[in-house]
């Protein structure tokens, strides 16, 4: 793969420039099962490089594994 | 331009269906190992790579739901995996994981930072190497990366590891796939 030096600028473009609306659309293209919005339970948490972990679990318990 | 054999496992029926249209079925699951895309044994992690191919094939014979084969005679399918360098995301190079992983990350915490209830499957990397296919975030036709797959006896005795045990590859175009032939074949037993 050849990555472009402002790979993550324009990630970061990406997500920005999407409302709610685009970005839950854009994940059900990709297989993303979408219960409902907002009005769901979530955990706020401070986000950062160490929190990856943490993160995945609280919104619905990310696994390594394949059946 | 990466050039590579690929071994894919399936019935005689399938291979033989495979062979003469010369193409493949697209597998569209996001719960597959490395998301949607055609499945292959490639060289990597394991010493033998056609081994892996054949045990696939005779492992997913049996269907654990009906309890019983859903064939008795297996194939394996060789082929040439044709790849422009810059559409392989290959997850055991440093780079090409570290920024697959931004990606899953921010994905992630989008989610969370809109509060958005979403269902997670078994696994979660399909989902997330789609999207960022989908959205020209990463544009890989091909990608690879090293797994630990269940065969016949791990399938049948519940045993589970985490360390790999082989290396696939899922294609996305199969006008990159060449030289398909059947390899090697044989019965369930």
């Amino acid at each position: 793969m050849k990555w472009d030096k402002n790979f993550h600028r324009n990630l970061k473009k990406h997500f920005d420039s999407l409302s709610d609306e685009e970005f839950i659309s854009k994940l059900r293209e990709s297989g993303f099962v979408i219960d409902k919005k907002k009005d769901c339970k979530v955990i706020s948490l401070p986000l950062d490089d160490n929190d990856y972990e943490l993160t995945t679990f609280v919104i619905g318990g990310f696994s390594q594994q394949h059946g | 331009m990466a050039i590579f054999k690929g071994y894919h496992g399936t019935s005689l029926s399938a291979a033989r269906s495979i062979i003469t249209s010369q193409t493949f079925n697209l597998t569209i699951d996001p719960l597959e190992w490395l998301g949607d895309g055609i499945y292959f044994f490639v060289e990597g992690y394991a010493a033998n790579i056609l081994s892996n191919a054949k045990k696939w094939a005779i492992a997913e014979a049996w269907d654990n739901r009906l309890k019983r084969l859903t064939y008795f005679d297996w194939a394996v399918i060789e082929v040439d995996i044709n790849v422009p360098d810059d559409e392989l995301l290959d997850l055991n190079k440093y780079i090409d994981q570290s920024h697959f992983n931004d990606v899953r990350r921010a994905i992630n915490n989008d989610i969370v930072k809109r509060k958005i209830a979403s269902t997670p499957g078994k696994t979660n990397d399909g989902y997330c190497l789609n999207y960022a296919r989908n959205q020209g975030i990463i544009p890989f036709n091909v990608v690879k990366g090293d797994f630990y797959i269940k065969f016949a006896e791990e399938r049948r005795y519940n045993i589970n590891y985490r360390i790999p045990n082989c290396t696939i590859c899922a294609v996305l175009k199969d006008s990159y796939l060449s030289n398909i032939q059947l390899k090697v074949k044989g019965k369930v037993r």
